[in-house]
């Protein structure tokens, strides 16, 4: 009995070393003054409690498209956007039930540019969104997911991400340890502060342009009406977003969301639509037409808090004690927002390239 | 399921936890169960093989204890079948080129065919063989019971990579009673432990550098750095994936016999093969050796020998003969093509020499009067030892023989390489330089019989922990395995 013990604290102790040098050894390599990324999974568990009125999920569309602070500074409702790069719907489901284990959202947006994509994601993306995910039932679900194709060793490796990234001992230094200590709040709530510019120079006639993306794979579809039936049985109003792009967006694309949000009874806001919005394509997208900057991101949210304010009731917490952890954020982010706006003024001043701010 | 595998380590706790909770008297079923499990995660259907294979063996040894006036025939019937799989699997093609050339003559063909070869069929061929052989040669009883038989040739540490075990030495701890002892399953992790080192974080890190380098048909001096990495690159991870396969058994209390004793500090190249793949070198001694020492056929060539005048001559020719087909069936056996029964002559050719010249090594040393019993006349012949077998280890990894001839000719052609153009970084050299440090010193000190392993275990508990913790955590850190991380592939900044 006495050796089963030692053998049994012997075991805690390696879980004990094996946890901490995987959290050294985990990338940390995207993070900067504009938040995002990292910041977006990591800093989803250090939001209070039911604290979130809206959710938004998806991938780099809507993490560089929707600034939740800025709704948050305009109307005091509190959102946030829980997302990675390159995320298909399938991962936006497991987002979606990881957020719902803390929050109860009353309106959830889901980006549906990730309903086109051709082929699944490339293994670095997966481990993006899942590596920062807190140990529950839904990452044990995620891990065992006939969709992603685990092998056993991917699986104990997403638990114990030591094994995935064991090969980068050789990068490892005092920086290292230090950032494995940091706390990832995010400031921003997972919206990445984007202050590249490149205009798009073709103008504006995406909708019928490009004809490639427009096939939903079967289990892209299977995964979207996973998150229609779990907000139906949440009591969550699904929204179905259609962010402006012009690489992925078409016709098509537009009407085959439409006519599953009508079949399913939820709503599609698509902002796809010239006649809707205000973007201006030679300065609004970082990308030339695949992305929002910080200005195009700051319309496309001026946007979604007037369809916010037309069409729900949901609380002003700017004056709510319970929420001063908001108002303390919105500080710092309006410091980093104003930072970022210099910054893109100097990339289109290089360019030549008058940029007009939105209020 | 490799032995390196995360898989496999579950899969060894998981028949632990079973095979001490079942009776003592049935828990060798429990390891036939792993058997076929292991072999069939590895082989799927060809497991039919050595299911049937093992069959014809228990058969031809029932009637061959039975039988006295055919017992000949049944022996060869026996081992001509069992071997059958092997030559027909392993070999057609081989042989099929040799042959057609021939029987093209005459308007015939035998058609190349690629066999996918059952996991193991090279070791446990030649398990069979000398089992069959044993009981025909009355050394022993015949297993009465199958299951036990398909126990010993499937036992799953050693059925991969060997150690070829003999039924009468291996059937002792499998089928014994035993009782789960904690202090030999520390000393069992340790040898574990120890293979993974070899095996994940030398072998696999040497051969990163070994295939850059010469598979691209690369020139220079690097040739022989990586000529010597090649050699470690083979012990390490051949003697490491024993050293996994003996420490498993230990955790079931089966004790398999060793493969490698320290091969690299023999002083000559008979001592390198009694050091180097034991098993397979003893199983060429008992009945290849042996065979044809006994044969009619050289019994006549030894009389005929005996009549030449030079005797160290005729003692020459007496050993040469035998230890041809020793040496022949080695290299066959290493693999289906002439490079490898080359392999195997060049060492054959290498003793031979050494036994033909010895008479002018003998007068050379008395005539400078040179102390063979010196440190530096040791060192000497180690180090001659090791560049034959390094130069062998070419051979044994050049696609053909005139890429050999090849590489050997680019060593002197000057390159411009760098040491880190090839796969690894100054770091990792650190790494293989001070994990070979530690295998030395371990190889030491067992040459110097101090039982590494019993050291640790008398430490006190802290001290051994830390020993567990650095073994665990060197592999984990330091192993070459999984998918590899490519900082590109992950700092995403494109979406």
């Amino acid at each position: 009995m006495k050796n089963f013990i030692r053998l049994f604290i012997f075991l805690l102790i390696t879980l004990f070393i094996a946890i901490k040098l995987g959290n050294i050894l985990i990338p940390k390599g995207w993070t900067d003054d504009f938040q995002g990324q990292i910041y977006s999974p990591k800093g989803f568990s250090k939001i209070p409690e039911n604290q979130l009125d809206i959710l938004f999920i998806g991938d780099s569309s809507i993490y560089k498209g929707v600034s939740p602070m800025q709704i948050y500074e305009k109307t005091g409702i509190t959102s946030y956007n829980y997302n990675a790069p390159s995320a298909r719907v399938y991962m936006s489901y497991y987002f979606l039930q990881n957020a719902l284990l803390k929050q109860q959202p009353k309106v959830v947006f889901v980006d549906t540019v990730t309903m086109f994509y051709a082929r699944k994601e490339d293994e670095p993306m997966r481990r993006q969104s899942f590596d920062y995910m807190d140990l529950s039932k839904v990452k044990i679900d995620m891990i065992n997911d006939d969709v992603f194709d685990n092998s056993f060793f991917d699986k104990i490796s997403y638990i114990l991400p030591i094994f995935r990234y064991h090969d980068r001992w050789q990068e490892i230094n005092y920086d290292s340890i230090k950032e494995s200590k940091k706390d990832y709040q995010s400031i921003t709530k997972g919206f990445l502060l984007s202050t590249s510019i490149e205009p798009n120079k073709n103008g504006y006639n995406y909708l019928n342009g490009n004809e490639e993306y427009n096939e939903i794979k079967k289990y892209n579809l299977e995964y979207l009406y996973k998150i229609i039936n779990l907000c139906k049985e949440k009591n969550i109003e699904l929204v179905l977003l259609g962010l402006p792009d012009i690489k992925v967006w078409n016709q098509k694309s537009s009407d085959t969301i439409k006519k599953i949000a009508d079949k399913e009874g939820v709503i599609f806001l698509d902002i796809n639509d010239k006649k809707k919005y205000p973007i201006n394509w030679n300065t609004d997208t970082e990308d030339g037409g695949g992305h929002m900057n910080i200005i195009g991101a700051t319309r496309i949210t001026n946007y979604i808090i007037d369809y916010l304010q037309s069409n729900y009731r949901l609380p002003d917490h700017r004056q709510d004690k319970n929420y001063s952890n908001w108002d303390k954020d919105l500080k710092i982010y309006q410091l980093k927002y104003e930072k970022a706006i210099k910054r893109i003024k100097k990339n289109a001043d290089a360019i030549n390239i008058k940029i007009e701010l939105p209020l | 399921m490799s032995y390196t595998s995360l898989k496999f380590i579950v899969f060894i706790i998981g028949l632990m936890l079973i095979y001490y909770i079942f009776p003592k008297k049935y828990r060798w079923t429990i390891i036939l169960f792993g058997n076929l499990y292991f072999y069939y995660c590895l082989s799927k259907k060809l497991i039919i093989f050595v299911v049937l294979a093992t069959l014809i063996v228990y058969l031809g040894a029932i009637l061959l204890n039975k039988s006295n006036n055919r017992r000949k025939l049944i022996y060869l019937l026996t081992v001509s079948i069992t071997l059958g799989f092997l030559i027909v699997l392993k070999y057609n093609n081989f042989l099929s080129s040799l042959i057609n050339p021939i029987i093209n003559i005459i308007n015939l063909n035998i058609p190349f065919k690629k066999f996918i070869l059952p996991i193991g069929i090279s070791y446990y061929t030649l398990e069979m063989i000398s089992y069959i052989t044993d009981i025909y040669r009355k050394k022993y009883q015949p297993e009465k019971n199958y299951f036990k038989l398909l126990t010993f040739f499937t036992f799953f540490p050693k059925i991969v990579e060997g150690p070829i075990s003999r039924y009468n030495e291996l059937s002792k701890s499998l089928f014994s009673e035993k009782s789960f002892n904690y202090n030999n399953c520390r000393k069992a992790f340790i040898l574990i432990g120890y293979g993974f080192i070899k095996k994940l974080i030398i072998a696999d890190r040497a051969g990163i550098f070994v295939s850059n380098f010469l598979d691209n048909n690369n020139t220079g001096s690097y040739i022989i750095l990586s000529m010597i990495l090649y050699t470690i690159q083979i012990y390490m991870d051949f003697s490491g994936c024993i050293d996994i396969a003996r420490g498993v058994s230990e955790l079931f209390n089966i004790e398999l016999p060793e493969n490698f004793k320290r091969p690299f500090f023999s002083k000559s190249i008979e001592e390198f093969w009694r050091r180097w793949h034991i098993s397979l070198g003893l199983w060429l001694k008992d009945y290849i050796f042996f065979s044809i020492s006994f044969s009619k056929i050289n019994m006549r060539l030894n009389k005929l020998v005996r009549k030449i005048r030079f005797k160290h001559l005729s003692r020459f020719i007496t050993i040469a003969f035998p230890l041809f087909f020793v040496w022949f069936v080695n290299g066959l056996w290493h693999g289906a093509s002439l490079k490898y029964i080359i392999y195997g002559l060049y060492y054959y050719f290498i003793m031979m020499l050494g036994v033909l010249l010895k008479p002018l090594f003998d007068k050379i040393i008395s005539v400078f009067k040179i102390n063979t019993k010196t440190f530096s006349y040791k060192l000497f012949q180690i180090i001659r030892t090791n560049i034959i077998v390094i130069i062998g280890m070419l051979l044994f990894r050049a696609s053909t023989i005139s890429n050999f001839i090849s590489t050997i000719g680019n060593i002197f052609i000057y390159s411009k390489h760098k040491l880190t153009d090839f796969g690894l970084t100054y770091l990792d050299f650190n790494i293989l330089i001070i994990s070979l440090f530690v295998t030395f010193s371990i190889s030491l000190a067992s040459e110097l019989n101090i039982d590494v392993r019993k050291k640790i275990e008398e430490q006190n508990l802290l001290f051994r922990w830390v020993i567990y913790l650095l073994i665990i955590f060197s592999i984990i850190i330091f192993g070459i395995y999984g998918k590899g991380y490519s900082a590109s592939s992950f700092i995403y900044g494109g979406f």
